[in-house]
């Protein structure tokens, strides 16, 4: 979902022509991350120019950006989340990335996903790096207002993707529960299958019972240069719509084969 | 060429970090004999002093500016740190962004301190009980260490960046006849390395020419012999503590800007400096030096992708894969002395 709202703002940022450089974190997201967001890319007509795994536990990612600067690359795509992220840009940023030309191009760093907290801690170095967001407290809608009003009142600063993720999930499980009329995680699974809402902030969400994913509308968001504040680093490029981002169930990228039996655990 | 040459810089500045670690529990197990797992902690909080003395910097007094607004429609409250009003915003813009070489000032005394504090406090009456004794309080040490710093502090990381003049990276490719941007490499590592190598350099010149050094030498060799001497070397052994603490807390300090330090940083970087201090030999402070840089070194070259399509994934075993080799070829590690945790 994240490559399919990206590659638009990629497209419209940085062009057609382009050759990108992958890192990519050595579990099961990063993968697929990487996977989605060379697929949307390339369908732009950019090319890969490698693809190099990672180790999930690493911090000092100086000896995998060292190969990009003579890759012939032009973008960096950071398939990294939480401190892996925060390590391998404040990392890129330091050799210098940023300032280079190459092909006659500036080299550019994207990070598909990211949140404000991972900006809050790479500091100076999220200035204009593209990515995208599940949420952010700067959006319009009644359900983020009345949320960020509640929260900042009591903590004297606004929440962040996480904290709206957690209240969301809480608050949909106890939904589900109620609905369920029970604890039993087969009967909760079974209120959220297919189950559509609205009023959290995240626009009209599904989840979907064919492959129990998530579907709703994706925030394009990029560094600030210039923040106000230190709550404002990051800015929303674009809301893309939740039709431009859902796939058909049986996607070949996507298809992990049947979902099995529910067992609750006891 | 250039990849190879980037990768000797890489593996010089990670063995630099390693090198400083080790020789700080080199010197605790070289001199009491102690297994220290706390010493990734004492880390840590050198990074976390440069956090808090730019913390200190930016001190801020507040004024409401009723023209402008915060995220919950107040009057926005304006923070301007007390620097500025006592030395100028230029001067004191310049003092806050050379927070982090200024820590090392104040990272000494606190790391001798805290490092006094550990040994009397609590190690040392561990001293007589087996390893894995020592082991489990010092672990569980360095977990309340980074428990109290996350309370503090936060779980998240903070950027703590180098000063503006250090920020960048130095186009060492055209130095060496290469053409641009072909061997860069940024400051701040290259200044972490120099700083490694003068802290090394002064801990080695400090226990080979004076003759306090002298003493703990000679108690490292034979503890027993200088003791009926008549030299109360547990004392001299305590401030030794104090200086391998220090010299793992400057390491952090200086380590900050290079990764925004979070309150796991000291974990991250313990079990690699104990295969370092394996592989270097137990007790030898050389060996600690040498094996940090070669460690460093064959860990920059095995994230090659030369090397990683041949071998996949051998970036994520290589130290371990080299600390198994050297210990089957060379038990007591390279440079270790005989009787040096052998029964």
């Amino acid at each position: 979902m994240s490559a399919a709202a990206l590659a638009p703002v990629l497209q419209k940022l940085y062009g057609n022509e382009r050759s990108a450089y992958h890192l990519t974190a050595d579990y099961t997201w990063g993968w697929t991350q990487q996977e989605s967001i060379q697929a949307a890319t390339e369908a732009l007509g950019w090319k890969t120019v490698n693809n190099v795994l990672t180790p999930l536990a690493q911090t000092d990612f100086s000896s995998y950006i060292a190969p990009v600067l003579n890759s012939g690359a032009d973008v960096l795509v950071l398939n990294h989340y939480g401190g892996n992220m925060v390590n391998s840009l404040t990392n890129a940023v330091q050799f210098g990335l940023r300032e280079k030309q190459v092909n006659g191009k500036n080299f550019e760093i994207v990070v598909p996903l990211y949140s404000e907290l991972m900006a809050k801690g790479a500091g100076a170095n999220i200035k204009g790096i593209v990515g995208s967001q599940n949420w952010d407290w700067k959006l319009e809608d009644e359900g983020t207002k009345a949320f960020v009003k509640s929260f900042g009142t009591k903590y004297g600063f606004p929440p962040s993707q996480a904290a709206q993720t957690c209240y969301a999930q809480a608050m949909l499980y106890a939904d589900a529960v109620e609905r369920a009329g029970s604890f039993n995680p087969c009967a909760v699974a079974e209120a959220l299958e297919g189950f559509e809402f609205d009023g959290l902030g995240n626009g009209k969400t599904l989840y979907r019972a064919d492959d129990h994913q998530c579907f709703k509308d994706v925030l394009v968001v990029r560094g600030a240069e210039n923040p106000q504040d230190e709550f404002h680093l990051v800015e929303i490029v674009e809301v893309t719509p939740v039709g431009q981002v859902t796939y058909a169930p049986d996607h070949p990228m996507f298809a992990g084969g049947e979902l099995g039996q529910c067992n609750p655990g006891a | 060429m250039g990849s190879f040459i980037l990768q000797i810089l890489n593996g010089l500045d990670k063995g630099s970090a390693y090198a400083l670690i080790a020789l700080g529990l080199t010197l605790i197990f070289g001199t009491l004999g102690v297994v220290n797992f706390a010493h990734g902690a004492l880390f840590m909080i050198g990074a976390f002093c440069a956090v808090t003395l730019s913390r200190m910097l930016s001190l801020s007094f507040e004024e409401v500016d009723p023209t402008k607004t915060d995220f919950l429609g107040q009057p926005l409250v304006v923070k301007t740190p007390y620097v500025y009003d006592w030395f100028g915003p230029e001067a004191g813009a310049a003092i806050i962004d050379w927070a982090v070489p200024l820590a090392i000032l104040m990272a000494i005394p606190i790391m001798i301190a805290i490092g006094f504090i550990m040994e009397r406090g609590l190690i040392k009456h561990f001293y007589k009980r087996p390893h894995a004794d020592q082991i489990l309080v010092t672990f569980g040490l360095a977990i309340v260490l980074q428990e109290i710093v996350k309370a503090n502090f936060g779980a998240n990381p903070v950027p703590t960046p180098a000063p503006t003049a250090f920020q960048g990276s130095f186009d060492f490719g055209i130095w060496l006849g290469f053409d641009p941007n072909i061997i860069i490499y940024p400051y701040w590592r290259m200044v972490y390395f120099a700083f490694a190598a003068v802290i090394i350099g002064g801990v080695f010149a400090f226990l080979q020419f004076t003759t306090f050094g002298m003493v703990v030498r000679a108690g490292m060799a034979d503890r027993e012999t200088v003791g009926l001497l008549g030299i109360n070397i547990d004392k001299r052994f305590t401030i030794m503590f104090g200086l391998a603490a220090a010299v793992a807390g400057l390491a952090g300090v200086m380590y900050a800007p290079i990764n925004s330090p979070n309150f796991h940083m000291g974990m991250d970087f313990l079990v690699l400096s104990f295969v370092v201090v394996v592989v270097g030999g137990m007790g030898s402070l050389p060996g600690a030096v040498l094996a940090g840089f070669l460690l460093g070194i064959l860990e920059s070259f095995a994230s090659m992708n030369e090397v990683k399509s041949i071998i996949p994934g051998i970036d994520q075993i290589i130290i371990y894969l080299v600390a198994i080799v050297i210990l089957l070829t060379r038990p007591r590690g390279l440079m270790g002395r005989k009787g040096v945790m052998e029964d």
